[in-house]
């Protein structure tokens, strides 16, 4: 096999009336990977993924999958393109083996090869017994895996999957997770969105972060996380502590010398969030500090810094509260809105 | 499972033909498909086959009965009212349909079933407008012949 990349995404830009989704994206990713997009809602995620999959025409950049322009030659990279949308779009009233024999007949596979297809695929991913019935029967886990059947049949060098565990239950989570590492096994390229870290800290092989229609880092996760270094020591004072308290605490540890910074986390009870040096036994010394202090311990933990703090050091805030920040944004423009309907 | 029955080696092997070139059997197939898709709605939800029915029927009663004391030869000799209204309402019904015919696709887009068509590679995405034709025109079909019969029988009773 050629070596030449999966999808190659140059510049991409793509403007909505006077937003701009996405502002530069560039992106390649090797075939037989998992990448995964990373950022929170809002970003430019789905808009990157509507051009690449031929939904949306882009304002600029270009992008190529398995060598064919999404420009020029749009036909021939949907053959080659699976694309797993993040809301499930089912046929209510089609069974689950008519959806998938209407998915076969629109890719254009011949009859007999579409049935030992379509066979395959509802037996691979544990339809068999719901394959005859509505699809407005089933379940929401149920569904996706009729989705991934579909996206699937076809047999896709490039998988594209935008948001693909969404409101699934932890069990069909993890369902969709073990398929989509056979799946790489097998050979299929993945292009995997989503602002669950742990998503793609488990699945993918390399992680791009966008944030606000811009690619901000990307690399492994473990060169991420890397990059970022220190350890995080995570301090819970009392169950739930008053903030002076947190703040003296604070204010104490920040004047040890392994201790780098202190952030009090008032989302989780005013829990003390603490980078580290990595290379002392920061633990220690830590809870030493809190004795002679005399403060008591409710819990305390210490981990490897996670995609999380990864997205904390590039954006200087949290996936939370950035959608946080944008939800309020949408809040305010409509207020305005409604203020000058007013006028 | 095994990584082997992920991919299908046949199906791989036709993938790479198929790529190349589509043709008019292709064109036809998706056709046929997204027609038959609508024909499997219609068997599943047959009220919309029956509402299809009695609502020209509808006119037919009530305009017939309200107007059936019209003077003679109002609308010249060789017509009576009955064959008047009869093709009137034929025509109103096909043209009702017809407008109604984009009506599927509008709830595709609505719910995002329609991104499934346009990711997919069609020969010409004509094919979507063109079942929704031949289905409206087939359900036509039916409402007229059931109109003429239906007129047929109640002038034989009048």
């Amino acid at each position: 096999m050629s070596q030449q990349p999966a999808v190659v995404i140059k510049g991409l830009q793509k403007r909505y009336g006077d937003v701009q989704a996405v502002k530069d994206v560039s992106l390649q990713i090797e075939p037989g990977e998992i990448f995964g997009l990373l950022g929170p809602n809002g970003a430019g995620k789905t808009t990157t993924i509507r051009c690449l999959c031929t939904l949306t025409l882009p304002d600029a950049g270009s992008l190529d999958v398995m060598g064919v322009s999404v420009v020029d030659d749009p036909r021939q990279v949907r053959q080659r393109l699976g694309y797993i949308a993040q809301e499930v779009a089912l046929d209510k009233v089609l069974t689950g083996r008519e959806l998938l024999d209407l998915q076969a007949a629109i890719y254009h596979l011949p009859g007999k090869l579409a049935k030992a297809r379509i066979d395959q695929m509802i037996e691979l991913l544990e339809l068999t017994d719901w394959a005859d019935k509505k699809t407005g029967t089933y379940s929401g886990g149920l569904k996706k895996r009729l989705d991934l059947a579909a996206g699937l049949l076809h047999q896709p060098d490039v998988l594209v999957l935008d948001e693909p565990t969404v409101g699934l239950d932890i069990e069909s989570r993890s369902a969709v997770w073990r398929f989509l590492r056979q799946l790489q096994a097998a050979g299929t390229t993945i292009l995997i969105t989503s602002h669950y870290l742990e998503e793609v800290d488990a699945l993918a092989s390399r992680v791009a972060i966008i944030d606000q229609g811009q690619v901000i880092s990307s690399g492994t996760p473990a060169n991420l996380k890397a990059k970022v270094g220190g350890e995080r020591i995570t301090l819970r004072i009392r169950e739930f502590t008053p903030l002076t308290e947190a703040q003296q605490a604070s204010e104490m540890l920040q004047g040890l010398p392994v201790v780098q910074e202190v952030i009090v986390n008032s989302a989780q009870g005013n829990s003390l969030n603490l980078v580290v040096d990595s290379e002392s036994d920061a633990l220690m010394t830590v809870q030493t500090a809190l004795k002679e202090a005399g403060l008591p311990t409710f819990g305390i933990a210490q981990s490897q810094p996670s995609l999380d703090d990864v997205y904390l050091a590039a954006t200087g805030r949290t996936i939370m509260d950035a959608e946080v920040a944008a939800a309020s944004k949408r809040d305010m423009k409509k207020e305005m809105k409604q203020q000058n309907m007013k006028r | 499972m095994s990584s082997s029955t992920i991919q299908n080696t046949q199906l791989q092997q036709w993938k790479d033909d198929a790529i190349a070139s589509p043709g008019f059997s292709e064109f036809l197939q998706e056709t046929l498909a997204l027609t038959k898709r609508l024909f499997i709605q219609l068997q599943r939800r047959p009220s919309t086959l029956a509402a299809g029915i009695v609502q020209p029927l509808m006119w037919l009663i009530l305009f017939g009965a309200l107007f059936q004391n019209v003077p003679q030869g109002l609308f010249g000799d060789s017509v009576n009212y009955g064959q008047f209204i009869g093709a009137g309402i034929i025509v109103f019904t096909a043209f009702g349909g017809a407008l109604n015919a984009g009506l599927p696709v509008m709830f595709d887009r609505e719910f995002g079933f329609l991104n499934r068509l346009l990711v997919a590679p069609l020969v010409s995405r004509f094919s979507i407008v063109i079942a929704s034709a031949l289905f409206i025109a087939a359900m036509s079909l039916v409402q007229t012949a059931a109109i003429v019969i239906l007129s047929e029988i109640g002038r034989a009773h009048v």
